[in-house]
């Protein structure tokens, strides 16, 4: 993606934004039950599905890498650990604003900031494994190993995550389930309202993992040539 | 030499260096039943603890004084840059890594053999009236933990921050395997194990999984 397409995709993904707005606050009507807290749902689970989206391209590209590491295709491997970099650490911002939106609307509907319900147990500890993820790769200064080692990691995490699921569940449940098998469990309107939520949300996860992969990408390079610059000063060195 | 005469030297060599020092055992030793005195003192010498805080505790001490051994684990390699002879061993690396766990099993199970008779004595606990799937509990969920616990390990071998970033990474991947032990523990404990046949499928399951997975990507991590 060029420039100016990085630019038209800004400004559209704005007006979508500005209109998603108007639709959660001014559009969809209240909950008959819990009234106009229901409209942090359209932000909440957006957000969650993005989570667990970038967690599902961490792992992803984590796989993808390894086996291109396995086929020593070293020209094209680097790149699918660049996206799970920048797609965990964008899933990170998602997971800490469910974690956040889900206790505000805790508190207004079940009148608890915190409760050990399987989806919000789970979501915590992805946001957990999220930090591990992020860590390892920031320390270790081979970046290699670093790519290696957090794909191994990732794909870990990702075989565990249903299994946190269901574990907890088994534990305990109480988590309000508005989509099922049986469809979207509210009205037309409020169904219109989530689903173009989805879609923002979604425009807006893009985005920002396509602007962190390039950023990360514009960062090897500058760390590329600062290492041909010390090697060239070296030699000048030496024949001085 | 067969796989099994290869795996029993590797954890020969690393049980005799450990039985040579026995600093890591009587560090860990010493934590964990320091553990136990700091919960005595918490919980105020209590003698009517709840059946599932005691196994949600007994399970605690576990987990966090384990958290220790796995870290040091590869030390005594660094510290004698052994871990290149590991590397050019001519052996199937996933072996390096099972020998690792019979090891770390060892080491563990003697720290728990010590602990728990001290945990209950001291914290005035509900012994468990059923003691043999007592004992299958604490093996089985010590296996999954050391398992999950030394492939970690590993995977933070290279890190700069491995000794906060391994029970960072440890705990929330070993949360199933804890809600297992927890309840299977308890109903070892008031010997009402009916319905537990769901978590002792979870807990086979965890051990499975975490013996198998690590082994065939145990090569990768150690490759770079």
């Amino acid at each position: 993606m060029r420039s100016k397409t990085a630019w038209i995709a800004v400004v559209l993904l704005g007006i979508g934004m500005v209109l998603s707005q108007y639709l959660d606050f001014i559009a969809s009507p209240p909950e008959r039950l819990m009234g106009n807290v229901v409209r942090i749902m359209y932000f909440h689970i957006a957000s969650a599905t993005d989570a667990f989206v970038a967690f599902f391209v961490t792992a992803l590209c984590g796989v993808i890498y390894l086996i291109l590491r396995i086929k020593n295709a070293r020209e094209v491997m680097k790149i699918w650990d660049t996206v799970a970099g920048a797609s965990a650490q964008i899933g990170l911002l998602f997971t800490t604003f469910v974690l956040v939106t889900g206790s505000i609307w805790g508190r207004a509907v079940w009148n608890t900031w915190w409760t050990w319900d399987p989806t919000l147990t789970t979501t915590l500890i992805l946001w957990f494994l999220y930090v591990g993820y992020i860590l390892l790769r920031v320390s270790i200064p081979d970046s290699r190993r670093a790519a290696t080692v957090s794909a191994v990691y990732g794909l870990i995490a990702a075989l565990d995550v249903p299994i946190i699921h269901q574990s907890v569940t088994w534990w305990s449940g109480l988590h309000p389930s508005v989509i099922t098998d049986s469809g979207f469990n509210m009205p037309d309107s409020m169904v219109v309202t989530l689903l173009f939520s989805f879609l923002v949300f979604l425009g807006l996860y893009v985005l920002l993992v396509y602007m962190g992969t390039a950023l990360a990408s514009k960062r090897a390079q500058i760390d590329e040539l600062r290492e041909r610059i010390r090697v060239k000063l070296n030699e000048l060195d030496e024949r001085v | 030499m067969n796989w099994l005469h290869i795996l029993i030297t590797m954890i020969n060599k690393d049980l005799m260096i450990e039985y040579r020092t026995k600093t890591l055992y009587i560090s860990v030793l010493s934590f964990a039943s320091l553990m136990v005195v700091l919960l005595g003192f918490s919980l105020n010498g209590t003698s009517a603890m709840p059946v599932s805080w005691e196994s949600g505790t007994l399970w605690l001490i576990v987990f966090i004084s384990c958290v220790i051994s796995f870290s040091r684990q590869d030390d005594k390699e660094r510290w004698s840059d052994a871990h290149a002879g590991n590397l050019i061993a001519p052996v199937d690396r996933s072996l390096v890594f099972y020998s690792r766990v019979a090891t770390s099993l060892v080491f563990v199970a003697a720290v728990e053999i010590i602990i728990i008779p001290l945990f209950f004595l001291m914290l005035h606990a509900f012994v468990p009236s059923h003691l043999f799937p007592f004992i299958g509990v604490m093996l089985l969920g010590t296996m999954g933990y050391v398992a999950l616990g030394t492939f970690l390990a590993s995977v933070v071998f290279a890190s700069n921050l491995r000794e906060i970033l391994l029970p960072v990474m440890l705990f929330p991947l070993s949360i199933p395997l804890f809600l297992a032990v927890i309840l299977l523990t308890s109903g070892t404990i008031v010997g009402d194990m009916q319905g537990d046949l769901l978590w002792w499928g979870v807990l086979g399951a965890y051990v499975v999984i975490f013996l198998v997975l690590p082994g065939l990507l145990f090569d990768l991590l150690v490759e770079v």
